[in-house]
């Protein structure tokens, strides 16, 4: 896939969805094909503008915490409140399928 | 007794009067829910837990607290501790939290009676108010017409005046644009001046805590409640000038004020003519207001960077929603298939595209295409409003260039077709950008429907854009009075 211009095709999409454990219809695949030339457009607006020596802002406060928190326990969820989260258990153990049969 | 519409003040005095107990208060407000045109605007109303609460309050009433047994209800991504927490979404379905948000723990420290959970639109994406997964919610002054979102829930309950205050949270626009189109007041504090621990996040560098209310003067007495440095979350701002209640009548008369040429000149009339009546007052009253010129490729870059930073946020920030520790788990053979399908059958149609295009941005080949290069353009963006407050200590921006679309025109924010005005509609966002404290407050109405005005002020400055927002206040309303 070409991270440009090119159009994605349906297999691209696929591999976006793999990539994040997502499983699409075959009408959601169609319907993003669908707005993928608007999403790039869209992206134009920013890949336009040149950037050239400026650098990421990854928070808009940059204020640096180098700190280091005590070595304390600061939060703790018991063992039953966990368990009734959860969708499967076993004893006190969460369960999922079986890797090794 | 009809509680609707009251202030907390009012609340408060009713309360410390013995006129009513916070018990009946409960009692009252769980019917009233029950009856509301539309009840779905509430996702868990957990009466067992409600009515513990009061008795507790009315045990040991601390009557020097504006906040006792005043009720409030919470938008549905904050956890609470025992009760449902979904934050719209059907994966969240069964989920009770161990733990409360920050702000939860400190409103209950205030004594707040907390009434519900409320709807948004799922996970916190989409600005419209139809995309929970637990129903559609329309705006309260035309059901034929958009509350906005994603804090839907709130914006309806505070603007039917159901509680005097919700919860709300903003990453794009989610508290400020609702409070436009629902015709009440929506603030997000400073990034991070308000605790964002232990809510369900969507795009933590630029997600916002936030309150609605019905007016300023309530939202400073929430501050004061609510504002304080949180060790819990990492990105927490200390915010040093205080006292927001005590100060709120306080604007400096030497306060300067800007709005935008570029969308001065974009409005329609009546509401060209009526930003610029507003701008007109300011200047009677002696305030200096300013016109600037702003990078239009900048503004135009809003909307498409926002996509471009918060999808991939979100699809990162929500990797754990597998089914595997919490949540709604769909069978499978194998926990790749668990959690390929429990994502698949429980997330929305919004979030699997938003996620998908954040995936798209996180492709190795195009992070710096696209994702970097978004950030890059944020910081544009964000020195351009720095020059900005170099001449200005308030800017005001159009929440919304109209009243609330009606439902069968509107669109998902991500699919605009109209291009050329598109970063109009995003104007809102610059503040998730910079972090700076941004504040919706009615402004006109049009046929009976309400359009908000939008004020901000440089980050950490929190005191002096509420002190703006209630002078301002008071004049639209003495406006309407002549």
């Amino acid at each position: 896939m070409d991270n440009k211009n090119a159009r994605l095709a349906k297999k691209d999409v696929q591999e976006l969805a793999r990539d994040i454990m997502l499983e699409l219809t075959t009408n959601e695949i169609e319907s993003i094909l669908e707005i993928e030339h608007e999403i790039r457009q869209k992206f134009a607006k920013v890949t336009k503008i040149n950037t050239d020596n400026v650098a990421p802002m990854y928070y808009p406060i940059e204020e640096t915490h180098h700190f280091l928190r005590p070595d304390t326990i600061s939060h703790t969820v018991d063992l039953k409140t966990v368990l009734d989260n959860a969708p499967a258990t076993s004893d006190d153990l969460i369960t999922i399928a079986k890797v090794v049969k | 007794m009809d509680y609707r519409y009251l202030t907390i003040k009012q609340w408060h005095q009713l309360l410390v009067d013995k006129k009513v107990s916070v018990e009946k208060v409960a009692k009252t407000l769980i019917q009233e829910f029950k009856k509301a045109d539309q009840p779905n605007f509430l996702i868990t109303l957990p009466e067992k837990e409600i009515l513990a609460q009061a008795k507790l309050i009315d045990k040991n009433f601390q009557k020097q607290n504006w906040l006792a047994g005043v009720p409030y209800l919470v938008k549905d991504n904050f956890a609470t501790k025992g009760i449902r927490t979904t934050a719209g979404s059907k994966i969240l379905d069964n989920f009770i939290p161990p733990y409360n948000a920050t702000i939860i723990d400190l409103l209950d420290k205030n004594q707040g009676l907390m009434m519900g959970k409320v709807a948004l639109d799922e996970l916190g994406m989409g600005g419209t108010g139809l995309l929970s997964a637990y129903g559609k919610l329309h705006n309260p002054h035309d059901k034929k017409r958009l509350i906005g979102g994603s804090s839907s829930g709130s914006a309806y309950a505070v603007s039917r005046g159901y509680v005097p205050y919700a919860t709300g949270t903003d990453t794009g626009d989610s508290i400020r644009k609702p409070a436009s189109f629902a015709g009440v007041v929506g603030f997000k504090p400073t990034y991070g001046a308000l605790s964002r621990s232990g809510i369900i996040p969507y795009a933590p560098s630029l997600d916002h805590a936030g309150f609605l209310t019905n007016n300023v003067e309530d939202m400073a007495i929430l501050m004061d409640a609510t504002a304080q440095k949180d060790a819990a979350d990492l990105t927490s701002q200390e915010i040093k000038e205080k006292d927001f209640f005590k100060n709120l009548n306080q604007l400096p008369k030497t306060t300067k004020f800007g709005y935008l040429k570029v969308v001065q000149d974009n409005f329609g009339e009546p509401l060209k003519s009526e930003y610029q009546a507003f701008y007109d007052n300011l200047k009677k009253a002696g305030y200096d207001v300013q016109e600037l010129s702003f990078d239009q490729a900048l503004l135009e870059a809003v909307p498409p960077a926002y996509m471009m930073i918060s999808f991939p946020e979100a699809v990162s920030s929500h990797a754990n929603l597998t089914g595997v520790n919490f949540g709604l788990r769909a069978k499978g053979s194998n926990y790749v298939e668990i959690m390929t399908n429990t994502r698949s059958k429980y997330l929305g149609p919004i979030v699997k595209r938003r996620f998908l295009i954040g995936s798209l941005n996180l492709k190795k080949d195009n992070q710096s295409t696209y994702f970097l290069k978004a950030k890059r353009v944020r910081r544009l963006i964000v020195e351009a409003l720095a020059e900005l407050y170099k001449k200005v200590d308030i800017l005001i921006l159009p929440p919304t260039m109209d009243v609330a679309p009606l439902i069968e025109e509107a669109e998902e924010y991500d699919t605009d077709h109209d291009e050329s005005k598109e970063f109009l509609n995003g104007l809102l966002t610059l503040a998730n950008f910079n972090g700076m404290p941004s504040i919706t407050i009615p402004f006109v109405k049009h046929q009976g429907l309400p359009i908000g005005i939008n004020l901000n002020a440089n980050v950490k400055k929190d005191l002096l854009v509420l002190q703006a927002a209630k002078t301002c206040e008071t004049m639209l309303q003495n406006q309407i009075a002549e």
